[in-house]
């Protein structure tokens, strides 16, 4: 922090970029994917899971996830939007979560920085990774 | 060293409050780790058809259907748990916060149940 921004912060000077680096956006997005999440995944869950218990009782599939039942479903775009946004939303929340714990466990500086970056990298390999099996329930 | 994070588990009775971000906190990294796991199973399917099909027909013995249902109760806990942490930051009910943790408790364990009875049939 240069010696002009800490006393700008010291007397609540702020700027219409103040919020960049302050915690306040990573608080804000845990908040909106939050919601996100509570809306998609009952969707998810039934749609993928409950709805076809009954169709594996009733001998119409023969497993309760099956790659022939996946497909079908990605022939809508909506499933797509649906598990896209859940693929994001929910990796988002889950690696911002542990870094709160590590903020909350007194991480600061540049091992937050560094924990901050890995956890940025698990989060754009796993989204990559999700899009690539999604990608393979396409014919 | 003080930890105020320790110092929470070292109260001598939890009080409610504390129960409900601990439970909040454990439900939270044990969801992140399925969401990998999860990641890793659906991933099979990179190696065709065949491979995604035997993966996941391995899950459906009654000890994982259980686990799944048990799955379900968690996500329902952190999420009605996470819409009482919502609203506390707005200052909405905080009369009731601790009713509202009992509240998502029950209802977790309810959808627990209810998910152990609509799989019934396959255990």
């Amino acid at each position: 922090m240069t010696e002009a921004t800490r006393i700008e912060e010291e007397a609540g000077v702020t700027t219409p970029w103040s919020f960049i680096g302050s915690g306040f956006l990573p608080w804000l997005l845990q908040r909106v994917t939050a919601i996100g999440l509570v809306v998609l995944l009952p969707i998810h869950i039934v749609i993928n899971h409950l709805a076809n218990i009954s169709k594996v009782e009733e001998g119409v599939l023969p497993g309760l996830v099956v790659f022939s039942d996946v497909m079908e479903r990605f022939e809508s775009p909506a499933y797509w939007v649906v598990d896209v946004l859940l693929l994001s939303f929910a990796l988002f929340h889950g690696l911002n979560g542990v870094r709160n714990v590590a903020i909350d466990y007194g991480l600061r500086g540049v091992g937050e920085k560094v924990f901050t970056g890995a956890l940025s990298l698990v989060g754009v390999a796993a989204f990559a990774f999700g899009i690539i099996a999604l990608a393979a329930f396409i014919d | 060293m003080y930890n105020p994070v320790d110092a929470q588990f070292q109260a001598k009775a939890m009080r409610a409050g504390t129960a409900a971000w601990a439970l909040q906190r454990l439900s939270g990294l044990f969801l992140t780790a399925y969401l990998i796991t999860h990641l890793i199973v659906i991933g099979t399917v990179v190696r065709g058809e065949g491979s995604f099909d035997s993966m996941l027909s391995k899950f459906e013995s009654t000890p994982f259907l259980v686990l799944d249902a048990g799955l379900v109760g968690i996500v329902a806990f952190h999420g009605l748990n996470g819409a009482r942490l919502i609203l506390l930051d707005f200052a909405v009910g905080l009369r009731y916060q601790k009713a509202l943790f009992w509240a998502s408790y029950v209802i977790a364990v309810g959808v627990f149940a209810a998910m152990v009875v609509a799989a019934r049939n396959l255990l």
